[in-house]
């Protein structure tokens, strides 16, 4: 009798499973991933555009890809509100990459051979958009992407950065953080402390590749006297023993090569054993969660490229991708409603497609590649002029921004801050 | 217990019996084989999706890495939790010759092999001279593979820094475009899994680990060269699973060591050959091909973390109801359970059903199940209701 009984739920069990994936399968109506629209001024009796992506909507990196999922589904809304690319409907084919690098290589496969996308757009994070490309590349397709920082690494043709940090990132990004302190004069920090995640992004511009130096190198190089160097891997939940190590340092700049929550944790086990930074800077952190940190995090300083402020918000779409993406993100309750680099990037990189669609008037990828790097591209980051002897990259529009009564502000370089305001 | 004891009994059969027996399933897997090989060929003629060739690499990769795994810990009982290292020496080895310059695929096959083999020899060696129990076993690869991730990222010489790339290849210009080449290789290097596999599991070395994993003890003292025969099963495991992992580093291209020695190749390995059963060299092919779809066709339907749940409620149901694994409670329904498949599938296919070839192999693969749990007093009355209501 007992065995039947068991023998019922394990049948029970199976038939569950076939049901619910059947169910699945018949409900999707053979459309797989999740697909966006948005609004639908666009389109006519024609089959939609389709744009293949991941993002990483879960695991790490899951807090900065949400940010690219709304600002990307309030761009394709607006798009086909404006009446789509070349008169046809977009529809966005998104599949989860899990943060994953393998997933995401295997995620742009399945976009490309089954789900027959007409375009490709990065991922979220630098190993992913890295695993991306080489598939987008095999496959010789336009692969606008957001955010990578391994620069020295693309040289596919039909690659096309958004992240605007010049060709030399690990450089340039480095001595423009250098450059805004320096602008303290006497109260410059004169010792630093790093402490870096072992993700390839922050890694890279922390520590370099070969013949390109990275923060610590610059660092050295201005006669700052840097007196920790600490890494951590991804997803590191141990603060305590990195925490104590900042306070035995005691530098004047806490440099935190920082990816999503990363931030908010160290800080919180900072106030635990009583230590607060002097200047302290955060590379990649999820904006929201560093803000929600509260007072410890005043006066944290951040990259950017974007923020919904002068002149950002003249440039070509700044106003749009702050409006919409600001009342997607309340309504979806993120911790910080407001369009800053992440979402910036995003809205640039679809700008990008779309341009490049529309110069071309075609969906052939080597026309598209063509009009991209021939011309110049009107984004909300500025206008961006892909430079084929650079592996496409361009200038560097990096700026600084900062924590300021409890709100970020850009305060480096002089021409992006608002009524000149300044670091302190 | 004796290693013969550990087979399944079979039924007193005649000689010409045995014969067609004996090559019915060679020949069986030799036609798939043949008909695998040519689907790149035939894929555009036939109308099929260019996915399956994508889908096609990566299932061979599973039953390629399920099947070396099951080769050493499915036959021998000592559970491998750091398979991942072996996986992940072939993998840097294509990406440390690809620092240079383009490597030849071959070379980097070969090469992976090799540098696993030597770790595998050296693993071994330091475990099974010292005797140490299964459970040692476990965990100390399990540790291990943590360890050599580590290792890995703080030593530039193999691990450049934290990250590698592998952009391109060479290979011979008739294998075609890059997914067609590890389809190709892909498939070659499963059956060579699945061969070495079979052959093992019939030879005097597979009775020598079976025996070894009834009762090591015993074992010895019947003459079983246990060490020898330890030593060798692990570092063929481990040379295929490095083989296939160099091959693989061109699939993902992005090379950073916790990827490459987390748990993930670990546990998955351990996982399919659960399920599909590990007296058996079938039973991780089966396991391999079901997780593997099930994942793949949730993935395909934006569901991750479904697929993350229901793969774990599945070896649930086959831990709880199908004891020994699908293969093992597949003997005892054979014809019942090839015909619920082959029927099945070729009903989906047909009607369209299933959402295409790999969702018609999924279903196939899971209403066979369900006939295979039937229980035995069930099956029983059902065989003699039908058998009573045929003509006489």
């Amino acid at each position: 009798m007992k065995k039947n009984s068991r023998a019922f739920s394990t049948l029970g069990s199976i038939a569950a499973l076939s049901l619910i994936l059947a169910a699945c399968g018949t409900s999707s109506g053979g459309t797989d991933g999740n697909s966006s629209t948005g609004g639908s001024d666009a389109g006519g009796s024609e089959d939609p555009i389709r744009v293949g992506g991941t993002l990483a909507l879960s695991g790490p990196l899951a807090a900065t890809g949400e940010i690219h999922r709304l600002a990307g589904e309030q761009y394709v809304e607006w798009l086909n509100d404006n009446g789509g690319l070349l008169g046809r409907e977009v529809e966005w084919v998104l599949l989860d990459d899990e943060s994953n690098p393998q997933t995401s290589a295997a995620a742009y496969n399945r976009l490309i051979s089954q789900e027959n996308v007409d375009l490709l757009i990065g991922p979220y994070g630098t190993a992913n958009i890295t695993a991306a490309m080489d598939v987008a590349e095999r496959n010789e397709m336009v692969f606008p992407q957001h955010s990578a920082t391994l620069t020295y690494a693309y040289d596919y043709d039909r690659h096309f950065p958004l992240f605007a940090s010049g060709i030399d990132s690990s450089r340039t990004v480095s001595e423009t953080i250098f450059d805004a302190y320096a602008e303290l004069a006497d109260e410059a920090p004169q010792t630093v402390g790093f402490v870096v995640n072992q993700n390839p992004a922050t890694d890279f511009i922390a520590h370099g590749h070969e013949d390109a130096p990275g923060s610590v190198q610059v660092a050295q190089e201005r006669g700052l006297d840097v007196v920790l160097e600490v890494d951590f891997p991804q997803g590191n939940t141990d603060w305590g023993p990195i925490a104590q190590r900042i306070k035995d340092a005691d530098p004047d700049l806490l440099w935190v090569g920082a990816l999503g929550g990363d931030s908010p944790a160290l800080l919180a086990a900072l106030s635990q054993i009583g230590w607060e930074p002097r200047h302290q800077f955060h590379l990649f952190p999820a904006p929201g969660l560093l803000l929600g940190a509260g007072e410890v995090a005043e006066g944290a300083t951040s990259t950017t490229l974007y923020e919904p402020q002068e002149p950002y918000l003249s440039f070509e779409g700044g106003q749009d991708v702050s409006e919409m993406f600001t009342a997607a993100a309340e309504e979806a309750g993120l911790p910080y409603a407001v369009a800053e680099m992440q979402a910036g990037l995003s809205w640039a990189t679809w700008q990008t497609i779309t341009a490049g669609v529309e110069g071309a008037g075609s969906l052939d990828q080597g026309e598209i590649a063509d009009y991209l790097v021939n011309n110049s591209i009107e984004t909300v980051l500025g206008e961006i002029d892909f430079d084929p002897e650079q592996n496409n990259y361009y200038g560097d529009l990096v700026a600084i921004k900062q924590i300021q009564d409890g709100e970020f502000t850009v305060v480096y370089p002089a021409d992006k801050t608002a009524d000149g305001t300044t670091i302190n | 217990m004796t290693a013969t004891q550990t087979r399944a009994p079979e039924a007193p059969t005649r000689p010409t019996d045995n014969a067609a027996r004996r090559w019915t399933t060679p020949g069986v897997l030799l036609v798939l084989v043949i008909g695998l090989a040519a689907l790149p060929t035939l894929q555009e003629s036939l109308g099929l999706d260019a996915y399956l060739i994508v889908f096609g690499y990566t299932l061979f990769f599973w039953v390629t890495q399920a099947s070396a795994w099951n080769l050493f810990s499915g036959f021998s009982g000592y559970l491998n939790f750091g398979h991942a290292i072996f996986y992940g020496a072939g993998v840097y080895v294509t990406a440390n010759l690809a620092r240079e310059s383009d490597p030849n695929i071959f070379v980097a096959i070969l090469g992976g092999a090799l540098a696993a083999a030597v770790v595998a020899a050296l693993i071994g060696y330091v475990i099974f001279h010292r005797g140490l129990a299964h459970e040692i076993f476990a965990l100390f690869t399990f540790a291990l593979a943590i360890a050599i991730g580590v290792l890995v990222r703080n030593v530039d010489a193999i691990g450049g820094g934290g990250v590698l790339m592998v952009s391109m290849v060479t290979y011979p210009e008739f294998l075609g475009s890059v997914n067609e080449m590890l389809y190709y290789l892909g498939l070659l290097l499963a059956v060579v899994a699945v061969v070495a596999a079979a052959l093992v599991q019939r030879s005097r070395l597979g009775l020598g680990l079976f025996a070894i994993r009834d009762d090591e003890r015993v074992a010895e003292t019947m003459g079983v060269p246990t060490f020898r025969y330890k030593m060798i099963a692990l570092v063929l495991a481990a040379a295929i699973g490095g083989a296939s992992g160099a091959l693989n580093a061109v699939m993902i291209s992005f090379i950073e060591p916790e990827a490459t020695f987390g748990i993930d190749v670990s546990v998955m390995v351990v996982l399919m050959a659960l399920v599909g059963g590990r007296r058996h060299w079938a039973g991780p092919v089966i396991g391999a091909v079901l997780m593997f779809s099930l994942s793949d066709r949730l993935t395909g339907l934006g569901m991750t973390e479904l697929s993350q749940l229901l793969t774990g409620l599945l070896l649930v149901v086959v831990i709880v109801g199908l004891k020994g694994g699908i293969h093992e409670r597949w003997q005892r329904r054979p014809r019942a359970g090839l015909i619920t498949f082959l029927g099945v599938l070729l009903v989906l296919l047909v009607t369209g059903l299933g959402g295409g070839f790999i969702g018609a192999l999924l279903f196939a693969l899971l209403a066979m199940i369900v006939v295979l749990v039937v229980p035995d007093a069930w099956w029983a009355r059902l065989v003699n209701r039908s058998r009573e209501g045929q003509p006489r």
